[in-house]
């Protein structure tokens, strides 16, 4: 009896593009944390620079000014407390309720960050005086501005779980510094915040001041603020001086703001530009320019620091490349010198190539093999898996228009599945040609012949009558079909459908 | 003004008397009048000729017998020539001639110390019927009641005493001329009398007493005014009045209080800061509570009431206390030292007897950050703390 045809065929896929996509190329690492240089951390498993904080509000003698956008740390919380227990005043400034009702689930943080925050400042009510404003968005702690021991740390990481799980920066501040932050602190607190804690989950809106505090000035320390914006001007000579080289950290790009053209003609003047971001789908357009202009763009699932290195100068901040952080928001830039400038440079040096994702555009996936995540997806639910080798697919049964004619039948057009996590370099597909059925509800197709027979007075006559095929044949829905039954009738099925002109099936 | 009230009690009396009341009647106030312009005593001719155009004067002599049975007129004997009477002095004072009836009158009296005049109202007394008048007696014989009273005391005074009443309740004047010995006495009811004594001004006496009407009628309770000047209230004063009260609820002295007083014109209550509640630091005056008061010659008043007096520090020491207590109190809100130094500047006017010194800028930081804990602490430290102090 005639048996379906198993054929199979690969379908290579070793250049077809890539999406434009975060590639794997290493694991996503915990940020292990240490000191980078005399002054200056990055923030990890290893919480030295939580410790430098906790400490420093312990040793504090008269006032702690502390800004976060998020605060929500345990020891940073009971060292506050203890130090409010002991005399020392502490004032607060972060976001406000209304700012963190609805969390942005791409912005950084989830909703769970919001209720540590919400129970941190239930604790702090009547231990801290605290302000809050949707755009206070500077990290930072001075201690005793007054005095002649000031001292202070900006950090890139919220006073949460950043400090000890995101890949953040951290930096002291001296004296003279720290004082003109306390005054950038004061001057928002006064005029910018918008609501005062006056009890548990007791937000007050506030007055206005008796008075305005003066705006501090120090060369080194840059601000965003209302009706300053000397961060961004900061962050533009940065990037303008700029001739060799640039590595730009920043959880955040907008594509839409002057400072990502400058960074598009910093790459177009030959300056080789580093961009370190973390892979999310609001940076998807940003980071494609960027790539396709020539800088590298790598990215990390927990970067949260923000700096801007070059040849020349070194800026640590608090500020996203992006409109609310350089326009609008409370934010705090500094210029680190000398040693600590050459630190930060090889430290975001050593981060460009210990990344785990790398971005690019149209790569073949024949050189990539891992995971990969489209760019306009997140990592969270977005991620893909690139394998070498070849996969063994099944491809739909086809049927031959004859059951004489199944090595005549063309292979599909084939392609993989879209629905699939994992990509392969290789398919190779199986699939088989089966003969044709003859369709239920077929009708005999009888022939008429000539006979002769004797009539009712013995007499032979000629007459007409109608007899099957044999083979024998059908017709359904103005098709014939010749019946094959046996193999051995394939040459007079052939025949019979040649003359019929129909398709030779199976029963 | 200061008010003080206690309860009294309203008796009355039904009887048997001879009440002059007052009545319109200008014929026989026209011969009161010539008797009074003559100033000796007139006879018949004179009246004749005077007033009744040159009638007979026996006609004279008949309206002279008239005026002396009303009572505007007396003389000696039965008979001759009569001069003006005291009732008929007062007849021509208020325009109207006492005309006396004999019936049955109901009287209200209460006899309290502050009322020189115990007659409150007389009403002309509508007999009951046989029927009812029967029941009565029925009803009292069964009680084993009196059927009678004898007429008390104070309405045989009033009887015998010849002044004109005046009712408290509808003004009307009258005279009680004489009243039987014996009728029937009403139950008693209470009323409220109070002593009203504004600072600049006399006391006067308000009562609000229960006056039944007859028989049938509604009790009515009338608020009735009678302004008098008794004689207990001789020799006091507002001021005696304002320290024997505010000595007996603070315990000071009233020689100590009358001393203040001298010295600055205007009656306080010394005290020390901390003897006074919150508000009383911040409005410098206390409302004094009374239970019940012996006030002398006035006697006991149950209720009183006193505006809030003054409050001022006993000396100097209280007044810095109190100044510094008043300036910490009056931060309400962040401040810069020139808003702190105007507002002590102004805390400091509230004692112009003393010389206090508000705290400084730098002494109320000193203290907030003493009194850390405290939800004020924050509006001195924090403009301190966060560059408003130097911004100004």
């Amino acid at each position: 009896m005639i048996t379906p045809l198993v054929r199979e065929q690969i379908l290579d896929l070793r250049e077809r593009s890539l999406p434009p996509s975060w590639l794997r190329r290493g694991p996503s690492e915990p940020s292990r944390g240490e000191t980078i240089a005399q002054g200056m951390w990055q923030a990890g498993t290893s919480r030295e620079f939580l410790v430098v904080l906790v400490a420093a509000i312990r040793h504090a003698r008269e006032v702690v000014l502390l800004a976060s956008f998020l605060l929500a740390e345990d020891q940073l919380r009971d060292a506050l407390v203890e130090a409010a227990l002991r005399g020392v005043r502490i004032y607060v400034l972060t976001a406000s309720e209304e700012r963190l009702v609805k969390p942005a689930t791409d912005d950084g943080f989830d909703a769970r960050m919001v209720e540590e925050h919400k129970a941190l400042l239930d604790v702090l009510a009547g231990h801290v005086l605290l302000r809050s404003a949707g755009h206070l968005h500077a990290k930072f702690l001075v201690i005793d501005p007054q005095l002649g021991s000031a001292y202070g740390f900006l950090s890139t990481a919220n006073f949460n779980r950043a400090l000890v799980e995101s890949v953040e920066l951290g930096v002291q501040l001296d004296a003279a510094v720290a004082r003109a932050l306390a005054g950038w602190f004061a001057r928002v607190f006064w005029t910018e915040a918008e609501h005062e804690l006056v009890g548990k989950g007791r937000l007050a809106a506030i007055g206005r001041p008796p008075a305005e505090p003066q705006a501090p000035a120090h060369p080194d320390l840059l601000v965003t603020c209302r009706g300053v914006h000397s961060l961004r001007e900061g962050v533009f000579e940065v990037i303008g001086r700029a001739q060799e080289q640039l590595l730009v950290s920043s959880f955040a790009f907008d594509v839409d703001h002057a400072v990502h053209a400058a960074l598009l003609a910093a790459v177009g003047r030959g300056v080789a530009v580093t961009v370190l971001t973390r892979p999310r789908p609001a940076v998807h357009r940003a980071v494609a320019a960027l790539a396709a202009a020539g800088a590298r763009v790598v990215g990390h699932d927990k970067l949260h620091a923000k700096a801007i290195v070059s040849e020349a100068d070194a800026l640590v901040m608090t500020a996203n490349l992006d409109t609310p952080s350089l326009d609008r928001s409370f934010e705090v830039g500094l210029r680190v010198r000398g040693a600590r400038a050459l630190a930060l440079a090889a430290t975001l040096r050593g981060w460009a190539e210990e990344f785990p994702w790398y971005y690019a555009r149209d790569l073949p996936r024949g050189r990539h093999v891992g995971e990969f995540c489209p760019a306009d997806l997140g990592l969270r639910d977005g991620v893909r898996t690139v394998r070498d080798g070849v996969l063994e697919a099944t491809w739909p049964d086809l049927e031959a228009s004859s059951a004489l004619e199944l090595d005549r039948v063309p292979a599909p057009a084939l392609e993989e599945g879209r629905t699939s996590a994992t990509l392969h370099h290789q398919i190779r597909f199986r699939w088989r040609v089966k003969p044709p059925r003859l369709p239920s509800g077929a009708s005999p197709l009888l022939r008429m012949v000539m006979t002769t027979k004797k009539d009712k007075d013995g007499k032979t006559v000629r007459a007409q009558e109608r007899r099957p095929y044999e083979p024998p044949a059908y017709e359904h829905k103005g098709q014939r079909y010749v019946v094959l039954h046996d193999v051995r009738g394939v040459e007079a099925a052939r025949r019979l459908a040649e003359e019929l002109g129909a398709r030779v099936v199976l029963p | 003004m200061i008010e003080v009230g206690r309860r009294i009690q309203v008796k009355s009396f039904e009887a048997e008397a001879t009440v002059a009341v007052a009545w319109a009647r200008p014929e026989f106030l026209a011969v009161a009048q010539l008797a009074d312009d003559t100033g000796v005593p007139i006879d018949g001719a004179d009246i004749a000729r005077e007033l009744l155009g040159g009638l007979p004067a026996q006609v004279g002599w008949r309206v002279l017998e008239r005026c002396c049975d009303l009572g505007l007129l007396e003389r000696g004997g039965e008979r001759g020539p009569a001069g003006l009477s005291a009732e008929g002095r007062q007849a021509l004072a208020i325009g109207q001639v006492f005309v006396p009836e004999e019936s049955a009158w109901r009287i209200w009296w209460s006899e309290d110390p502050l009322l020189d005049d115990p007659f409150l109202h007389i009403e002309q007394f509508v007999g009951q019927t046989m029927k009812e008048d029967r029941n009565e007696l029925r009803q009292k014989k069964a009680e084993k009641q009196p059927i009678s009273n004898p007429t008390p005391e104070v309405l045989r005074r009033l009887a015998n005493g010849g002044q004109m009443l005046s009712s408290a309740v509808d003004g009307t004047r009258c005279f009680l001329r004489g009243i039987a010995g014996r009728g029937l006495a009403g139950r008693a009811e209470e009323g409220t009398m109070t002593l009203q004594w504004p600072e600049a001004g006399e006391p006067t006496l308000r009562l609000a007493v229960p006056i039944p009407r007859d028989k049938g009628g509604k009790e009515r309770r009338v608020d009735l005014v009678k302004r008098m000047a008794p004689r207990r209230f001789a020799g006091l004063s507002y001021a005696w009045l304002w320290a024997t009260l505010v000595g007996s609820a603070s315990g000071r002295s009233i020689d100590e209080l009358n001393q203040w007083a001298s010295v600055l014109g205007r009656r306080v209550l010394p005290i020390q800061v901390d003897e006074c509640r919150d508000e009383e630091r911040r409005t410098l005056q206390r409302a004094l509570a009374f239970k019940e008061v012996e006030l002398g010659p006035l006697g006991r008043f149950a209720s009183v009431v006193l505006p809030p007096v003054e409050l001022i520090p006993s000396d100097a020491r209280q007044a810095q206390t109190w100044v510094e207590w008043l300036q910490w109190d009056a931060l309400r809100g962040y401040g810069v030292p020139e808003q702190l130094a105007a507002k002590g500047a102004e805390i400091r006017g509230r004692f112009p007897e003393y010389a206090p010194i508000p705290l400084d800028a730098g002494a109320l930081l000193e203290r907030a950050k003493r009194l850390r804990g405290d939800p004020r602490a924050r509006f001195v430290l924090a403009p301190a703390d966060l560059g408003l102090w130097g911004a100004t």
